[in-house]
């Protein structure tokens, strides 16, 4: 096991200043549940392990105006309680019981979840569905993200080493039907084979406006662009979702890897796209 | 070959206690040992820490196939607080010809080559190259990274079938790919195909299965003040002290195993596993060592469950009876012997399930490859066989248009019948009871709530043996002694793997002493202080230790009741030993206390302890390839029967519904059968869903349990347990051994629901909902042309 040194700021800006002086040799923590497996795993080296998880800056969900603001510590366990994350971020909260297990979800953050950048992370896709902005901090300045730019590659984002995630923000969405679904190996402790976050705004069964994020079925969470462009202003009829799952399956470029072909994943695509609209039709 | 029929004395007296009443026996209590698990005070082998205690690592191969060319230890051993870097050179007998923790001499057929540590030619990746000890764990990985290896790659073989073809890469030296070959002759295969009105044809293939237990391999060793190794280790089989004595070149007496209680072994912990590393680094160092593996290192480097390629061809006449059975199965071995010759024999007797089929053909090979070793795991080989014969025997039920019960009731086997081997039952065979109450439980198949998904039921029996194979001639020890004050002590080297090993001898001698369990004291596993028990591995720890302490408890009881005779005038035939005191039930006048007759017998220099032997049935080592004769004492027969739901959209298979009927013989605790029959169960889900080690090329692709998928509460339904209690077992009150023979016929039971399901066979395990969805598909294809 290699050496790590371990420091622990008291506030966010004796973070942004620590990780400043360290640049690359800094790791951030917080509920260590990708950190720890990865150090056992070699995959993280050396380095000095700065523990944000006492940092209450970066706690707590709040509206500001028409806005939910999240803090990145915050954990799937608190998403799945807040009353908020249920009524304005319908899509987010149904990840939690669908997330790891208890005790997982009781450690794992919403920004550790992003920072990781899985294309397999359940955090990730309902924020892509939200529209949802990572709210990104250094010593210097404070910008936000698009969660569709944040993403970059596999493991890559677009956070800088001395940059922190102070939290995600997006726009109160209660007028949306709200579905995800994961499809995994087993029923819980499962890393997502396929996963699809859908918000739909519907006229009757008319598509007014749809919003489709897909998680493990490319380099990154990605939105169906091109099949939401092509439900919007159709009725959800039988033959409208059969071409919409045809397109979908175009627009996943997922790999094949030792849990799943990428063969079978494209189907998993329609599939979850079938079933979301079914679910927010019903 | 001639069977000796052991212990007369034993089913006489199992005759007598029938009448009466047992106050233990048979009833629903928690396991001495559930309480401590349940509050977290059992202590298990990594728990255990030493003053000056040192920490080991294991290097190991990064390839599965190379040559060593050079071991630089230099700056390892330069790391301050590293007291031990060892290699091949500095193991006294580094190549042992091994009988893997058995006694008896057995021959070279069923002997392998055990190595302790990588010796020029790396067989597997994973293989143990060097050992180091230091001050801490993160000293002594720090020195695994410092030691140098000089690898040259060599192109290996990692399918049996290559492997077997002339002129492939040897993974050994010397010796040649071929493990064993067995075979089985009955009638004449081609007359019986011929008069088949049905034939099915089916290749199956089964993977590698890793035991998965929360506990991985671990233990700490020391040099004690009389210069004797002991080992704490968890373990199956403590009789390895021998061998340990062996590598180290010491005399056995001057290895001491202590067995802890397990954390679960299922078979992987049967083999040696941390044992000879730490007898050799506290022999260097002269410091207590503590090594236990991590879940990696654990699923990289301990045998696994063989992958079988089982090709079957099963013949039936348009009335359902079966008429001919031809299977050929090839197991892969992986890189070293273990286990393989015994674990193929069991596949080999099984092969043909317990079913009466005039013509039989069975060959059976092994090859080594250069994949991870692969070893025992609860089943032992009746398990892969039994996937390909129950799922043969449900496509000839489909294609003749039967029902699964009706088929298997036809043609299976039933006392006085025998197998293909020539082994009669002249004992009760349960498969066809067991059969119709699993079937019955399950009910009706109920109506689908959903549009995408169909819902199947699913049947299969199994047979599998408790006892070791018969050649083997096993033998089991009990030490019992009765303390002044009316307590007991108990010795025996049982290994406890959790499966109530301890707590059911204990239950035993509460019934035959009438001394309540809290006043037992049971001391087990530990090769200086108990009296030889054998291994748990087998299912044979109930039938033999059970029995051996039985015959231990009744001498004693013997002389208590001769005793209490004198004392009361009674005759001893009259009296009863229950709650302490010895009373004729007739005259209840006639009543002494059991103290006042332990006090009376230590008076009198009566010896109020005992150490009984028991003695399974012995057979010769079978000397031909032909498998002919009894080659076990007995089996196990049971049943399950699953309801499955399959999303015919993804292919993925949810058990909803699980009965498993088994004849147990008779229940010595109740609520610890149940516990085996639902464990079983569930340990072999995984085996038909999710389980896969996957290996490419020798390289491990499921590194972890990240990969490696075991079932989780929420996949597991409950399983509704069903137990025929025939008494015909061998065990002690007519027991039968159901730890094992719980984990067979789920698999094909899953196979089986989910063809009734979507109508696809998967013959290619674990049914995966990607294969499950490919069959499916295929399947549409087909129809549609
Ligand atoms: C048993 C188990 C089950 C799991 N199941 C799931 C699952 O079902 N779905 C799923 O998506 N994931 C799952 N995961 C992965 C993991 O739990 C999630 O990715 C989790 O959200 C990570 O959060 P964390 O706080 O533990 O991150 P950490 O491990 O602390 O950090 C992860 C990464 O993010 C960086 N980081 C953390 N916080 C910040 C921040 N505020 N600013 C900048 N960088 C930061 C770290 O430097 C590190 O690179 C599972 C993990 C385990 C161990």
């Amino acid at each position: 096991m290699s050496s790590f040194a371990y420091a622990v700021p008291g506030t966010k800006d004796e973070a942004l200043a620590l990780l400043n002086e360290l640049g690359s040799g800094a790791r951030i923590v917080a509920g260590c549940t990708n950190v720890l497996p990865d150090i056992r795993a070699k995959k993280i080296a050396a380095c000095t392990l700065v523990d944000i998880s006492k940092l209450a800056e970066l706690k707590g969900i709040d509206v500001r105006g028409d806005r939910v603001i999240i803090g990145s510590l915050t954990t799937i366990n608190e998403l799945l309680h807040s009353d908020l994350v249920a009524s304005h971020g319908q899509v987010l909260w149904q990840v939690g019981r669908r997330f790891a297990d208890p005790l997982t979800r009781n450690r794992a953050t919403i920004g550790g979840n992003l920072a990781n950048a899985s294309p397999a992370g359940d955090g990730v896709v309902p924020l892509l569905a939200l529209e949802a902005k990572v709210i990104v901090a250094s010593l210097a300045a404070e910008r936000e993200i698009p969660v569709a730019e944040f993403l970059t590659g596999p493991g890559r984002s677009a956070l800088q080493p001395n940059e922190l995630i102070v939290g995600v923000s997006f726009t109160k969405t209660t007028a949306m039907r709200s579905v995800f679904i994961k499809f995994g190996m087993r029923k819980s402790m499962a890393i997502s084979l396929a996963s699809i976050g859908l918000m739909v705004g519907l006229d009757g069964d008319r598509v007014e406006q749809v919003r489709i994020a897909l998680g493990a079925l490319a380099p990154t969470a990605i939105r169906a662009r091109q099949t939401e462009d092509y439900l919007t202003g159709k009725p959800l009829a039988p033959e409208v979702v059969t071409r919409a799952q045809e397109i979908i399956r175009t627009e996943a470029k997922p790999i094949s890897d030792v849990r799943a072909s990428r063969e079978y994943r494209v189907h998993l695509a329609g599939v979850l796209l079938k079933r979301a609209l079914e679910a927010a039709l019903a | 070959m001639e069977t000796t029929v052991v212990d007369e004395g034993l089913t006489k007296i199992d005759a007598c206690h029938k009448a009466q009443e047992t106050t233990i026996i048979g009833k629903r209590r928690p396991k001495i040992d559930a309480w401590p698990k349940a509050k977290g005070t059992t202590i298990y082998a990594d728990d255990f820490t030493m003053p000056g205690m040192l920490h080991a690592k294991v290097l190991r191969s990064k390839y599965p196939a190379a040559m060593i060319l050079a071991i630089d230890t230099g700056k390892a051993e330069a790391l301050p607080g590293v007291h031990a870097v060892l290699t091949c050179k500095d193991v006294p007998n580094n190549n042992l010809r091994a009988k893997f923790g058995q006694s008896t001499d057995v021959g070279s057929n069923f002997e392998g080559l055990y190595r302790v540590l990588a010796e020029s030619k790396v067989r597997f990746m994973g293989e143990a190259v060097a050992l180091v000890a230091a001050e801490s764990l993160k000293i002594a990985e720090e020195a695994l990274d410092l030691i140098k290896v000089d690898y040259e790659p060599l192109p290996g073989v990692f399918d049996p079938i290559e492997a077997l073809k002339p002129g492939a890469y040897r993974v050994g030296e010397s010796e040649s790919n071929v493990v064993s070959r067995f075979k089985v002759r009955k009638g004449d295969v081609e007359a019986g195909f011929a008069a088949a009105d049905v034939i099915v044809e089916n290749t199956y293939r089964v993977p590698f299965g890793d035991h998965a237990y929360l506990e991985p391999e671990s233990g700490v060793a020391w040099v004690d003040e009389d210069e004797v190794i002991n080992i704490r280790v968890s373990t199956q089989v403590i009789e390895h002290f021998r061998t340990v004595a062996e590598v180290v070149g010491l005399p056995q007496n001057r290895i001491r195993v202590i067995g802890t209680w397990l954390g679960g072994g299922f078979g992987g912990k049967e083999d040696i596993t941390v044992e000879s590393f730490l007898a050799l680094l506290t022999l260097k160092t002269g410091r207590p060592v503590k090594l236990t593996y991590t879940r990696e290192e654990s699923l990289l480097a301990h045998g696994k469950r063989h992958p079988y390629i089982m090709k079957y061809k099963t013949g039936a006449t348009r009335d359902g009876r079966l008429v001919a059975l031809e299977a050929e199965l090839i197991s892969d071995a992986g890189a070293y012997t273990y286990l393989t010759p015994w674990i193929l024999l069991y596949s080999t007797v099984n092969a043909a399930g317990p079913y009466n089929i005039p013509n039989v053909k069975v060959d059976t090979v092994s090859a080594l490859t250069n994949n991870p070793f692969t070893s025992a795991n609860r089943g032992f080989g009746a398990v892969q066989p039994n996937v390909a014969y129950e799922s043969q025997i449900d496509e000839l039920a489909r294609v003749l248009g039967m029902g699964p019960l009706t088929i298997r009731q036809k043609n299976c086997l039933r006392q006085g019948d025998s197998l293909a081997t020539n082994f009669k039952f002249d004992r009760y065979v349960a498969v066809a009871e067991a059969a119709e109450k699993a079937w019955q439980a399950l009910g009706p198949v109920p109506e689908s709530q959903d549009k995408n998904i169909r819902i199947g039921h699913g049947l299969a029996v199994g047979m599998m043996s408790y006892g070791r194979l018969t050649f083997l001639h096993d033998s089991s020890r009990c030490f019992i002694k009765l303390e002044l004050d009316g307590s007991v002590v108990v010795r025996c080297g049982v290994q406890d793997l959790g499966g109530g090993q301890a707590s059911t001898l204990c239950e035993i001698v509460s019934e035959e002493l009438g001394i309540p369990l809290e006043k037992i004291k049971i001391y087990i596993a530990d090769t200086a202080l108990t009296p030889l028990a054998g291994t748990t591995t087998a299912t044979r720890m109930l039938y033999m230790s059970g029995n051996a302490t039985l015959k231990t408890a009744r001498e004693l009881k013997q002389r208590l009741l001769t005793k209490a005779e004198a004392m009361l005038g009674a005759r001893a035939a009259d009296l009863q030993i229950a709650n302490e005191c010895i009373v004729n039930p007739v005259d209840p006048e006639q009543q002494i206390t059991l103290k006042e007759a332990i006090d009376a017998c230590a008076t009198d220099g009566i010896e109020l302890f005992y150490e009984g032997q028991f003695n399974a049935p012995f057979t010769e080592v079978p000397t031909s390839e032909i498998i002919s004769g009894p080659t076990f004492a007995d089996f196990t027969f049971g049943c399950h029967a699953v309801e499955v739901a399959v999303d015919v959209d993804t292919g993925a298979v949810d058990v909803r519904k699980l009965i498993a009927c088994f004849d147990v013989g008779k229940a010595i605790n109740v609520l610890n059968v149940e516990g085996q029959l639902e464990g079983g169960a569930i340990y072999n889900m995984g085996y038909a869903l999710t389980e896969d080690l996957i290996v490419e090329k020798g390289y491990l692709k499921t590194p972890s349990f990240s990969e490696y998928l075991i079932a989780t509460s929420v996949d597991v339904p409950d399983v509704e347990t069903i137990m025929i209690e025939s008494g015909a077992g061998l065990g002690p009150y007519g027991a039968k051994g159901v730890g094992e023979p719980a984990d067979n016929s789920i698999a094909p039971a899953i196979l089986n629901a989910i063809c009734d399901a979507v109508g696809v066979r998967i013959t290619t395990m674990p049914a995966t909902p990607e294969r499950v969805f490919w069959a499916m598909q295929e399947q549409q294809q087909k129809s549609r042309q």
